[in-house]
């Protein structure tokens, strides 16, 4: 049964539970197995709920079995970042001050995959507060540093980290994870993931803990780009409960597309480690088979600066309680009990300034988009950081990221998908960064990549 | 030579020093200032940008009624 099932994309996974080559319960059990036994080697899991998904499990296999088949979603085992509140778990967003922390209602992602027929199996490890606080090295969170299954001595990413460690050591087939700037696409990157940014507002966030209320995103962490598109295709949509979340309808289109338009920025591999330049570099040459690649330079606007002044005061105010109390010292990273103060200076005056540079942003980032299918660009700028060592980050200012900065600040989708690997071992990433609402766009270029690469076909050396 | 302290930046850190100090060790307010200095640098870009009358912060509010508790049409807060 596992050798059958294991690394096997959502897409596959949905036929054999349809067709009752496997049943759902069976699936369920081997991930339960799995999060339970492997998940503590890396730190990865905070929940795992077995009864739970042993219960929609159960149900999924007797709906399949009268013909009631909800959809490439129904049987499938998942598991969420522990910012989404959930009946019936602790809901710890990573942090030691909220670990007994219970919400009696669902999170609406929660609710919509429920719809779908997934199968919650676990909650997952994360950054404490979604990395919110200015943390600089990887044991930032409760439950310890995620560890990267490519590697003990390296971390996962996040602040998604066990989302990212979870699916790359075959916990789950794919899981929930968030972005405020780079939380999906850091853990995606370095695990060797696909990993899908939404728009923003196109997945509600209602349930999911408020970092900063202008830039948080819910999107998938998967095997594949076809499983994002079909893990958004069930969680995106409308909902009542959280005013941000679009009324636009997304419909996910699988269909293959032969000729694209790709657009690189002119500084794209700057900063980048000698391994990912040249993985980006051999990316392009695969992408020219596909289409057209220019370069292009985006205007000269303070895009970092913009999305920084924006996730600072945000954060600061979200966790205002918290900060203003001290209670930042029960936190487990040492540098976060002091940074947040530094934010109360910043000058209110600045934060509208940035919110009214933000639309000048998403005009001009559009301009530049509305030209190509999308902007490509290396994921990340490295391999995984080593544990216990600082790491360098365009949220703190020690790092550049005018992809994620644009990406986040003007609310862009994006994917990241695995282009090779490092000098250490580690897989590195090509990010497709689409116009707003364009998923299908980014998705469809990442497909098409995957399909004439075999990067996604390898694992971590697991068991 | 040691760099001149900018002024913004030193009213700005004296802020967190009285709410603060108290809380922290002198290498954790060091760091704080250096911080506080690249927000205050952070903010100059910003300040930068030429933007016209019509910019709005890119943040939308909706006024809004909540439902009464008898069912009729809702009242909303002053």
């Amino acid at each position: 049964m596992s050798a059958e099932v294991l690394w096997r994309p959502v897409r596959e996974l949905g036929e054999l539970l349809r067709s009752r080559k496997v049943r759902a319960v069976e699936l369920a059990e081997l991930y339960l197995d799995r999060l339970e036994r492997i998940g503590p080697r890396y730190n990865a899991v905070v929940t795992v709920m077995r009864d739970h998904a042993l219960g929609q499990a159960r149900r999924a296999d007797a709906e399949i079995a009268s013909g009631r088949w909800r959809g490439p979603l129904h049987g499938i085992p998942y598991g969420a970042k522990d910012l989404l509140a959930t009946a019936g778990a602790p809901t710890t967003w990573g942090a030691a001050p909220y670990r007994e922390q219970h919400f009696d209602f669902d999170a609406t992602v929660i609710r919509k995959l429920e719809v779908a027929g997934a199968v919650l199996c676990a909650k997952l490890a994360m950054i404490e507060l979604a990395g919110g606080m200015g943390y600089r090295q990887p044991n930032a969170s409760f439950t310890g540093p995620c560890i990267n299954p490519w590697a003990p001595d390296a971390w996962s990413g996040g602040s998604s980290s066990g989302s990212g460690a979870a699916v790359a050591s075959g916990l789950v087939p794919f899981a929930i994870g968030s972005e405020t700037w780079g939380s999906i696409l850091s853990p995606a990157g370095y695990c060797g993931l696909a990993g899908l940014r939404p728009t923003y507002g196109r997945v509600s966030r209602h349930g999911a803990m408020a970092l900063c209320w202008t830039l948080d995103k819910l999107g998938p962490l998967a095997l594949t780009a076809d499983d994002c598109g079909l893990v958004l295709s069930a969680i995106a949509g409308p909902d009542p409960a959280d005013p941000t979340a679009s009324d636009r309808v997304y419909r996910y289109d699988a269909a293959e597309r032969r000729s694209f338009r790709f657009g690189v920025l002119r500084d794209a591999t700057d900063g980048c480690e000698e391994a990912v330049v040249k993985n980006f570099q051999r990316s392009l040459e695969t992408l020219r088979t596909m289409g057209s690649v220019e370069e292009v330079t985006l205007p000269d606007l303070p895009w970092e600066q913009t999305t920084r002044i924006i996730l600072q005061v945000e954060a600061a105010s979200a966790f205002e309680d918290l900060i203003e109390s001290g209670g930042i010292t029960g936190l487990t990273a040492p540098e976060v009990h002091f940074i947040p103060y530094a934010r109360d200076t910043i000058l209110a005056k600045d934060y509208v300034k940035a919110m009214r540079v933000r639309g000048l942003m998403a005009r001009e980032a559009d301009r530049v988009l509305a030209r190509y299918d999308a902007l490509v660009a290396p994921g990340r700028l490295n391999e995984a950081p080593v544990l216990g060592q600082d790491f360098r980050s365009a949220i703190t200012a020690t790092a550049r990221d005018v992809m994620g900065a644009v990406g986040n600040g003007a609310g862009l989708p994006a994917v990241c998908v695995p282009n090779g690997m490092g000098a250490r071992g580690l897989p590195t990433s090509l990010q497709f960064m689409s116009r707003a609402w364009e998923e299908n766009a980014a998705l469809a270029a990442a497909r098409a990549y995957q399909a004439m690469t075999d990067w996604h076909t390898r694992h971590p050396r697991v068991e | 030579m040691a760099d001149t302290p900018d002024p913004e930046t030193e009213v700005l850190f004296e802020i967190i020093r009285q709410r603060y100090a108290a809380r922290l060790t002198a290498e954790q307010l060091d760091e704080l200032r250096k911080i506080i200095d690249g927000q205050v640098k952070a903010a100059r870009a910003l300040r930068a940008v030429r933007l016209t009358n019509a910019d709005e912060p890119s943040q939308r509010f909706e006024p809004l009624t909540l439902p009464s508790p008898e069912g009729g049409r809702g009242g909303g807060l002053a």
